[in-house]
């Protein structure tokens, strides 16, 4: 693939996420490495609670007050852990842009779309108002706004659900960023705008050689547009490999089962799923050993022990990593029709 | 074919809904003219895009929201005029299940008292201890220790909550199980438990389900029919396996279409064909076919007249003139 | 999933209905606890308390004027200017003081409770109307309110007096119960006890009230700490209690007026007061969290 050349935009190393509650402090994010090249897209899947959005809340310095951060990430050469506001906001909506799943809410509702959209422009390039103007609108037509001069008028809550995610994507593009990162852009939107939004993003990637970062829980959103997946299950990243090897030929019994949980629309089996039993980890009473150890068919006694740490590409082929004792070999368990 | 349980003709929920002081209220046709018949144990998915009308017509059907015109016949005898009072000895028999597993439970009630309470109002006669017994029964049917009784819904996780409401709906075991996005707000490894639960009450039970769901995938594995609303009316209505496989409305093929599968040789494709456009406002709904603002095979006549569902073969119905010339074309090929 | 995964799951427990729960979480918390006891003790000791003085709260002793706590007579907590008895005048300041603050919160309650509970349930224009007339009320200057009310009304006359308080003060409760109910009634669990069949009684007496009933008895806590204060700020203006009748607002009164020469006629009625505001907040604060199963 051509990206893996390409020069890393967005290195993540050994970043780790601890929020100190009333009860004690909560792991949220455990040693996330993850380097995204210019021009790719990795998707980062996980359950709810996973610690996906914290990881890259991490990266843009937008955590709760009561967050720890440790580890590293850099854009090109730039740190970005541990900056002051001031510092960071050199980057944040410049070169390194962050779209959120709620549409209805990440838009400021006393401001038409235009003024939004033109505010960053002047803000970070210092632009004149009529070239800002121009440019916002450009750039709705870009994410394939319909009637685009007339919405640069409207307001946000003028606009359908969908309307006002292309309008978020278009504010996170306005500065031409070198990274973007998507957490779940499409998860409440309808498969019908998903499928529009997703294929947006795609071409977006395409045409201007972004880094991508598409957090989602929908194994599906990432096959389409995904160069390479991470798995995060309880706050650690189990499985990262190609699109192909992961949902292709899942290592982690983790990915596996949830891929063989999912109900396939491609799929005519009536039959029972083979369902994940158990219930996702507490973050706060995770087991010892492996986490998903109590919902693992394959855990045994050295899993319980020891929990087993992502072991990169020099020892298993290909260029993917696995975190797990008993890796599978990718054939045995691809999905039983049913 | 036995008798039906619930018959539709022409159900009817509008909505009123004033624009402003000055302006005329306006109706929002939220169910537009349903034709049904569901028939016992069956299992009924409603699918269609956010808005189109999927919980109004469920709630319709369950009486907890007015029809403004049609009939809903329950076993025969028409009930879409009976009062509250005459109502709630039918609700013995038709129960639902929410979207939000945790918002549909009352906070204040432990979970014993929660899935009680459906007995508390038509299973006067039982004593407490016998109350108690079908109560843990039925939590063990959803795979709920009897412990949990005593707790509150707070206390559990999601997919556990929904078992919960799940056992409220079915402790009376009811004839109809209306299911509104039962697993929307469920986590994927959850999901699949929670269809599974449901496919074996069905099968024990010999329930009839109603499953309202946006997740197309999930109503191929656990209907056998399905029902494609779009804009409050009916679009295509064919059994699971002709609907999936030779979907006819262009519509119910742009749904179908849209639907990521986890498969990066096929999905990357399949995004290439998503339906364009959006759900026009339903104050002002297209006139004519409903659909043709998004419809890649509109034609003039399209603008002129609504189409009537019209039947294709083996009780697949589609309300499009002109299915012929589009042809079937499928998830599964 | 087996069953016994799922048992693992889950933390052991048992508990009964909901208010043998709240009860139940109450009692863990100790500062409420220990609120609540101090709260009933001065209750206790206001009533039966004087009983064991021989003085009488309005008795003047001459031979003992203005003479500080300790002092080689029976005068526990001193006397006054006058020479009353502190320690009665005191004790009878804090039962005016319980008294006039549970009256007023009563009134308000009741008040407030129906007239919140009406509008929320039946929604609409009639909702709009009852609660801009509550917004119109919130309007007027408190005060002014008083003032003239107090001037209607045979100075003195602190019941009556805080009964018309306590029908001005219930706007806050409508507000909190409108607004509990209304949001209650678009929930879910509602709709699925509709759907169970359950009638309007049943839905009012099983689901409304008691989740609109907690909000309720934690700001009626709240709510007499803040009476016993509107109390002493009216009697600090004059407007209060008259003498020779004490309440722990006229004796601050009082006593911070001889603050420079006899300071124990501030500390002892402020001591009392202090104590059960503090008391009050603990407790409200304690009920809030007993009456919320979500809050752990
Ligand atoms: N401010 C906070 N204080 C304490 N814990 C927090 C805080 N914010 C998040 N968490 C916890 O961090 C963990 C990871 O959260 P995160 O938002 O990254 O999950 P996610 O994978 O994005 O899931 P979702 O799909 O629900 O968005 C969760 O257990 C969450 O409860
Ligand atoms: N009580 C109401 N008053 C006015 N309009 C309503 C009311 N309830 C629903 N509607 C409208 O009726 C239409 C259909 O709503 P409905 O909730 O049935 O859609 P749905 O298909 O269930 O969508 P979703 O997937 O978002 O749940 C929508 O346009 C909605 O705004
Ligand atoms: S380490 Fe063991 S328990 Fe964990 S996923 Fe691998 S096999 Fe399963
Ligand atoms: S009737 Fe016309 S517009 Fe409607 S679905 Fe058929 S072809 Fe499309
Ligand atoms: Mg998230
Ligand atoms: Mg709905």
């Amino acid at each position: 693939m051509s990206q893996a050349d390409a020069p890393v935009a967005l290195d993540i190393d050994q970043l780790s996420v601890v929020f100190d509650t009333p009860d004690g402090s909560l792991a949220a994010v455990n040693d996330f490495s993850l380097a995204i090249r210019r021009g790719e897209c990795v998707g980062v899947v996980g359950e709810s609670g996973a610690g996906k959005s914290q990881s890259f809340l991490a990266v843009m310095g937008l955590l709760a007050a009561n967050a720890r951060v440790s580890g590293q990430a850099r854009l090109g050469t730039e740190s970005l852990i541990g900056r002051d506001v001031a510092e960071l906001n050199r980057f944040r909506g410049v070169k390194l842009s962050m779209i959120f799943q709620d549409p209805m809410t990440s838009l400021t509702p006393h401001m038409t779309v235009g003024e939004q959209i033109a505010e960053s422009i002047i803000h970070h390039l210092g632009s004149s108002a009529e070239a800002a103007r121009a440019r916002a609108l450009a750039l709705l037509e870009q994410v394939q706004v319909t009637d685009a001069p007339r919405r640069l008028d409207q307001y946000p809550h003028e606009l359908s659900g969908g309307m006002r995610q292309r309008v978020m994507i278009a504010i996170a593009l306005a500065c031409d960023p070198e990274v973007l990162i998507a957490d779940e852009p499409t998860t409440a939107l309808d498969v019908t705008i998903q499928a529009q939004i997703l294929a947006l993003l795609a071409t977006l990637k395409r045409e201007r050689g972004m880094a991508m970062a598409l957090i989602t829980h929908d194994l599906g959103v990432v096959a389409g547009i995904a160069d390479r997946v991470a798995v995060m299950y309880a706050g650690r990243v189990v499985e990262l490999g190609t699109v192909h090897e992961v949902l292709k030929a899942p290592k982690h019994p983790y990915t596996a089962a949830l891929l063989a949980s999912m109900p396939r629309i491609d799929d005519a089996g009536t039959g029972p799923l083979p369902a994940i039993g158990g219930q996702p980890p507490n973050p706060r009473r995770l087991p010892s050993g492996c986490a998903f150890g109590p919902r693992c068919a394959y855990a045994d006694d050295a899993c319980r022990a020891e929990r087993p740490s992502l072991i990169g590409p020099s020892s298993i082929e290909g260029t993917r990593s696995v975190a797990c004792h008993h890796p599978l070999d990718g054939t045995r368990h691809a999905r039983e029709s049913t | 074919m036995t008798e039906p349980l619930l018959q539709l003709r022409d159900l009817r929920v509008w909505f009123p809904v004033g624009e402003g002081l000055f302006r005329a209220k306006r109706n929002l046709r939220a169910v537009d003219g349903i034709d049904l018949q569901v028939a016992p144990g069956e299992a009924l998915g409603i699918v269609g895009e956010s808005g189109c009308g999927k919980s109004t017509l469920a709630r319709a059907i369950l009486r907890l929201v007015r029809s403004s015109g049609g009939q809903i016949l329950w076993l025969g005898r028409p009930i879409e005029g009976w009062s509250t009072a005459r109502v709630r000895p039918l609700r013995r028999d038709m129960q639902i299940v929410f979207q939000d597993p945790l918002a549909s439970l009352d906070p204040r009630m432990t979970v014993g008292e929660i899935v009680a309470e459906p007995l508390r109002v038509h299973a006067r006669d039982l004593s407490r201890a016998e109350r108690r017994e079908r109560v843990v029964d039925m939590l063990a049917r959803v795979g709920l220790p009897a412990d949990v009784v005593n707790r509150y819904p707070h206390e559990f996780s999601g997919g556990q909550c929904q078992r919960i409401g799940i056992a409220r709906a079915m402790v009376l075991r009811p004839k109809l199980l209306v299911c509104d996005e039962p697993v929307s707000a469920l986590d994927v490894s959850i999901q699949a438990q929670i269809v599974n639960l449901l496919q074996d009450l069905k099968r024990d039970f010999g329930m009839t389900i109603l499953f309202v769901s946006h997740n197309l995938a999930v109503v191929r594995r656990l209907c056998d029919r399905v029902l494609v609303l779009y804009l409050g009316k009916p679009m295509e209505l064919a059994s699971t396996d002709l609907l999936y496989s030779q979907p006819r409305h262009p519509y119910t093929q742009g749904l179908l279409a849209a639907v990521p599968v986890p498969d990066p040789d096929l999905q990357p494709q399949r995004l290439g064909g998503a339906l364009g456009g959006e759900l026009p406002s339903p104050l002002a709904p297209p006139s004519g076919c409903v659909f043709r603002t998004r419809c890649a095979h509109a034609v003039a006549a399209c603008a002129a007249a609504a189409p009537q569902l019209q039947p294709v073969e083996g009780g697949h119905e589609v309300a499009c003139d002109r299915w012929r010339d589009i042809g079937p074309y499928g998830a599964t090929p | 999933m087996t069953d016994q995964a799922m048992a693992a799951a889950l933390p052991a427990g048992a508990a009964r209905g909901f208010w043998a729960d709240a009860w139940r979480r109450l009692r863990r918390n100790k500062a409420a606890m220990v609120a609540a006891s101090l709260i009933v003790l001065i209750a206790l000791l206001a009533f039966i308390g004087p009983t064991f003085s021989p003085h009488s709260f309005d008795a003047i002793d001459w031979d003992n004027m203005a003479v500080p706590p300790g002092g080689p007579n029976d005068h526990w907590l001193g006397t006054d200017r006058l020479g009353r008895d502190l320690f009665v005048r005191t004790l009878a300041g804090v039962q005016i003081s319980l008294q006039i603050g549970l009256l007023a919160t009563l009134v308000s309650l009741c008040i407030g409770v129906a007239f919140g509970a009406t509008a929320g349930y039946l929604g609409g224009k009639i909702d709009n109307l009852m609660m801009r007339f509550v917004d119109i009320l919130y309007s007027l200057p408190y005060i002014f309110i008083v003032i003239i009310l107090s001037t209607l009304f045979e100075r003195g006359n602190i019941y009556v007096l805080f009964l018309a308080i306590g029908a001005v003060g219930w706007l806050t409760m409508a507000r909190i119960v409108r607004g509990q109910t209304l949001s209650l009634k678009r929930k879910e669990f509602i709709e699925a006890a509709l759907a169970s069949g359950v009638g309007t009684p049943g839905i009012l007496a099983r689901h409304i009230v008691p989740n609109v009933v907690g909000p309720v008895i934690i700001y009626a806590t709240l709510t007499i700490p803040q009476m016993i204060l509107f109390e002493s700020f009216l009697s600090f203006l004059g407007l209060g209690v008259q003498e020779p009748q004490a309440s722990l607002g006229s004796l601050i009164n009082e006593g911070a007026q001889e603050m420079e020469s006899a300071v124990w006629m501030l500390l002892v009625p402020a001591g009392f007061l202090v104590t059960l505001l503090t008391c009050f907040n603990f407790l409200g604060d304690g009920l809030r969290d007993a009456l919320d199963p979500r809050d752990r």
